[in-house]
């Protein structure tokens, strides 16, 4: 009898220690990105993630994804053609986009047409809404997107094919694979879209006009641990985009627009014991050329080429966590109407954190050296606050800024080497409801944002255009997140509401920024029951005005979308998923660019393998 | 009942006699439509169209803006409308963009027709013996597929297009003459600036006359050719297309900008100040008439014309907002001002 309590208790004590062992082993498979400021050093704001599941789920463009999932306005010219975004009311040049770390805006304009990434492949997208160019540069004023790529090292090798066929003859295709022991790891993403986008424009006898486009992106990682404290890791990505540009009215000459983007990263991460230094090196090369005339093509083009060196020092002590970045940044670019020209920043921030019991803040910096412009101080501040296992209150306040573009410097005739960062002082505070197991939350945030130096091309006395240091804006308001899983038995529910309230005023004239809703509500509702799934989506974007000057009959009026999907999933045969989408199921008639309406009523069916 | 139909037969002969007057004589008259009696203005607009015309009276009482709109549902006169050209009571609005003319009753605005295919990127317009000739630009980046279009202004359908080996840019008739403004391609390393003389019964060009930099204006006055360029005014000879005389620009003036000429008067702006010289001058006047200060936040003189001594001053703003159009006095005084589309870039007086 004795004895087998103390059997019992031995085997109690194994099977927790095999546990824990189990335990510790999945803690060192956990996924590994290389953008590793995102999530730590992102005090006082909201990050929302999307998951890779979602990603391949959505039509594979980046401005689709966005658009269903968070409140950033686009303002496109056709579907799939340039997608501007407006994030929290500010410029298209004033969103960051960040690939694994680090800012892939475009040199030439500043800013990423969200219809040339393809983002099925990737693993996860962040979205942080304000201010970030203490860690991120140029651009990061309205908010920054985050694309990663994940690794690991679980030892597992899986791969998942994905081909969806639609309205308009859009076909998308993407295969995923991964594979890794415990000392390398590797996987690569392949994807392909293309459709005719031949849609006819709801509510007129009109068809979309040479709209057609086809893209290939292809992502590929590699990770190898050399031992137990080094790590090399390399991520690259492919672009390949060919587009036509949709008619506005049929008789105009039809153009088109082809890009192909590369870009390389190699990182050696070190550890010793409180210190993790990683180095890394970076090769971005776009290239863009536009034909005026398909009929008689005479394209036009250029390149740009970025190396980047940066390194980074992570020191952990006690509570405190801290960060030294220092960066050189070398660009040139090359092109009609772009002078050869080159720019060189030297950039040092330091981001320092400190955690104590419900209390985070942090405190970070940034300082930019360019050969060609003056750089202002940045900084963001940030805190944290549990008051309960209920309640979390966030606050930031930050100076950001977003760096004049090779265009601006060097267009042939008119750029201008004397012109200053656009530069934006923020603040903004957030509260958070949720439970204790975190199946409800609502977020509620309000934010403040005074944007001056806005960079403007007008025509100059002699009617040349240049850009010109000109415009001062504020924007402020409301952003409101509530998110609730139900499950009952076997039925599960999923709730997902965004609200916007956006006022973006040109500070001389008072008047709202053109293109930029006031009022935005987006609602995801996602129900399964075993294999069973369905997903109905809503979408408001209230009207928008066409002219600075705000002149009432001059409006895109509002419109709510709807869209829906059903898909069912058999395991017994390598976990396939079949859906079917319906879009804009009403058939609204709606644009968010005047004198470019989307599509009307379109359907997709996708199938899903697993291996 | 007596006096009634004597009324109505007053009124009933008032009615005939003037529209025997109209059928009669091509003296003044008064035809159909609203938009006899003004200015009419086209507004550009932006890439994704939003391009209109709009119409001040002569009594600068009022604006109404996209007439062509408001007269013809889901139509649109295109990207980008360039210019306007008239023949009789047709008016021809050229949209550069979308590569048509829509053809109008100048006074009703209705459209008649619309003129498509065979252009390419087409500028500006004239109209001699039946037929138009429009300039095409084709691409913006070679000077070597510039062309004439000519145009049969019966059947409206385009009859031939002539090649230029130039930019292609105003053109204007005089001496049963076409003449065509060829500017230096955008960007261009040897700048060339030059007036084709295209010969109309031939539909060939029949010379090329060199100018100074920068040629920006072509005008026909009183037979001559008026061309302004970086030297100043050269008038140009229609008998012989040589350049008779060059009215030099003062030392100190910056670049001169569209030519008018009313009256025995050249009028011409620098930025945004209006000059006038006369056409017998040996110098051109650098004595600002007025200065325009633009009255928007960045507005920019963005067209401008003379009509019965005054001043029509089009301001596209930001180029983003509705533009302005102001009116001035031959003294510089404001007489009105007005809000109309988007880009106004020129006038058409009725």
């Amino acid at each position: 009898m004795k004895y087998s309590i103390i059997y019992s208790a031995l085997a109690y004590f194994i099977t927790t220690l095999s546990y824990s062992q189990l335990d510790s082993i999945q803690k060192l498979d956990e996924v590994f990105v290389v953008d590793r400021q995102i999530n730590r050093f992102s005090t006082g704001q909201i990050l929302q993630s999307i998951s890779s599941q979602t990603l391949k789920e959505t039509p594979g463009l980046l401005t689709d994804v966005l658009k269903e999932n968070t409140p950033i306005f686009f303002k496109q010219n056709g579907y799939g053609m340039v997608s501007s975004p407006s994030f929290r009311g500010t410029t298209a040049q004033q969103t960051a986009v960040v690939w694994n770390g680090f800012n892939i805006n475009s040199q030439f304009n500043g800013q990423t047409d969200f219809n040339t990434l393809l983002v099925d492949g990737f693993d996860e997208l962040s979205v942080r809404p304000g201010g970030g160019s203490v860690i991120y540069g140029t651009g990061a004023i309205g908010g920054s997107i985050h694309l990663k790529n994940e690794l690991r090292f679980s030892g597992e090798t899986n791969s998942s094919l994905s081909a969806r066929v639609g309205s308009f003859s859009t076909y998308q295709n993407l295969l995923k694979a991964s594979t890794s022991n415990d000392k390398w790891s590797l996987s690569l993403a392949l994807s392909r879209l293309s459709s005719e986008n031949d849609y006819d424009w709801p509510g007129t006898n009109r068809q979309n006009l040479n709209g057609e486009f086809e893209h290939y992106n292809a992502n590929l990682s590699v990770s190898r641990k050399i031992d137990q404290n080094n790590r090399i890791t390399y991520h690259g990505m492919y672009f390949n985009g060919d587009r036509n540009f949709s008619l506005v009215f049929p008789s105009d000459t039809p153009s088109n627009y082809a890009n192909e983007d590369h870009r390389h990263m190699l990182e050696w991460e070190s550890r010793f014991s409180e210190v993790k230094s990683v180095f890394k090196l970076a090769y971005f090369d776009e290239f863009f050329e536009y034909t005026a005339n398909v009929n008689t093509p005479r394209p036009t083009g250029a390149t740009a080429q970025t190396a980047l060196a940066r390194y980074s020092l992570f020191y952990t002590y006690r509570d405190f966590d801290f960060n030294v970045l220092s960066e050189y940044n070398y660009s040139t670019a090359d092109g009609a109407n772009v002078l050869s020209e080159s720019r060189t920043i030297a950039s040092f921030a330091l981001l320092s954190k400190y955690h104590w019991n419900d209390l985070t803040a942090e405190v970070s910096v940034r300082q930019e050296y360019s050969d060609v412009y003056d750089s202002p101080f940045l900084f963001s501040s940030g805190l944290n606050y549990e008051f309960s296992n209920y309640v979390t209150a966030k606050a930031n306040v930050s100076k950001n800024f977003r760096i004049p573009t090779f265009n601006d410097l060097y267009w042939e005739g008119s750029g201008r080497t004397d012109l200053l960062p656009e530069t934006s002082n923020q603040a903004e505070a957030s509260l958070i409801f949720s439970d204790t197991k975190d199946k409800h939350q609502l977020s509620l945030t309000g934010y403040y944002n005074d944007i001056t130096n806005l960079i403007r091309w007008t025509p100059n006395t002699e009617n040349i255009w240049q850009p010109e240091n000109v415009d001062k804006v504020e924007t402020y308001g409301l952003e409101a997140n509530f998110r609730s899983q139900l499950q009952y038995g076997e039925h599960k529910l999923r709730i997902n509401s965004l609200y916007a309230y956006t006022i973006s005023e040109n500070k001389q004239t008072g008047f709202q920024l053109t293109y930029v809703p006031k009022h935005q509500l987006t609602n995801n509702l996602t129900y399964e029951f075993g294999r069973f799934s369905t997903k109905v989506q809503s979408l408001f974007n209230g009207e928008v005005f066409t002219r600075a000057n705000n002149s009432e009959g001059d409006i895109l009026e509002d419109y709510m979308l709807w869209n829906a999907s059903v898909s069912y999933l058999l395991p017994e045969f390598q976990d396939l998923k079949l859906s079917f989408q319906v879009r804009n199921i009403a058939d609204t008639p709606y644009q968010t660019l005047e004198n470019r309406p989307l599509p009307g009523r379109h359907f997709f069916i996708q199938t899903q393998l697993n291996f | 009942m007596k006096q009634y139909s004597n009324l109505f037969l007053l009124l009933l002969s008032i009615l005939i006699v003037s529209c025997n007057s109209d059928d009669d004589n091509n003296e003044p008259f008064i035809p159909d439509g609203d938009y006899f009696d003004g200015t009419l203005i086209l507004n550009e607009g932006g890439f994704s169209g939003s391009s209109s015309v709009s119409f001040i009276s002569n009594d600068l009482s009022e604006v109404e803006n996209s007439i062509f709109e408001n007269t013809n549902a889901d139509q649109s006169v295109g990207l980008f409308p360039q210019s306007i050209f008239f023949d009789g009571d047709r008016a021809f609005i050229i949209s550069n963009g979308s590569n048509k003319i829509s053809v109008v009753n100048r006074f009703t605005f209705k459209l008649m027709e619309t003129i498509e295919g065979d252009l390419n990127v087409p500028r500006y317009g004239t109209v001699l013996n039946g037929k138009a000739y429009v300039t095409n630009q084709a691409a913006f980046n070679s000077d070597q597929d510039d062309f004439v279009a000519v145009i049969d202004l019966e059947t409206l359908q385009v009859e031939e297009t002539v090649l230029l080996g130039a930019v292609a840019e105003h053109i204007v008739n005089a001496n049963e003459t076409i003449y065509i403004q060829n500017p230096s391609l955008f960007g261009s390393e040897n700048p060339v600036n030059s007036v084709s003389v295209f010969n109309p019964s031939s539909n060939s060009i029949e010379d090329v006359i060199q100018v100074g930099d920068n040629l920006n204006s072509l005008k026909a006055f009183n037979n001559k050719i008026y061309a302004l360029d970086d030297d100043g005014v050269k008038i140009i000879n229609t008998a012989d297309f040589n350049i008779e005389t060059t009215i030099n620009k003062p030392e100190n003036s910056v670049s001169l900008n569209n030519l008018r000429i009313e009256s025995g008067q050249m009028y011409y702006t620098s930025g945004t100040a209006v000059y006038s010289s006369s056409l017998s001058a040996t110098e051109l006047s650098s004595e600002i008439i007025f200065d325009y200060e633009s009255e928007l936040t960045n507005g920019t003189l963005y067209g401008f014309d003379v009509n019965e001594g005054q001043f029509y001053l089009a301001d596209a703003a930001d180029f983003a907002s509705n533009g302005s159009v102001f009116i001035y006095s031959s003294s510089g005084d404001l007489l009105a001002d007005f809000t109309v589309g988007l880009n106004p870039n020129g006038f058409y007086f009725q």
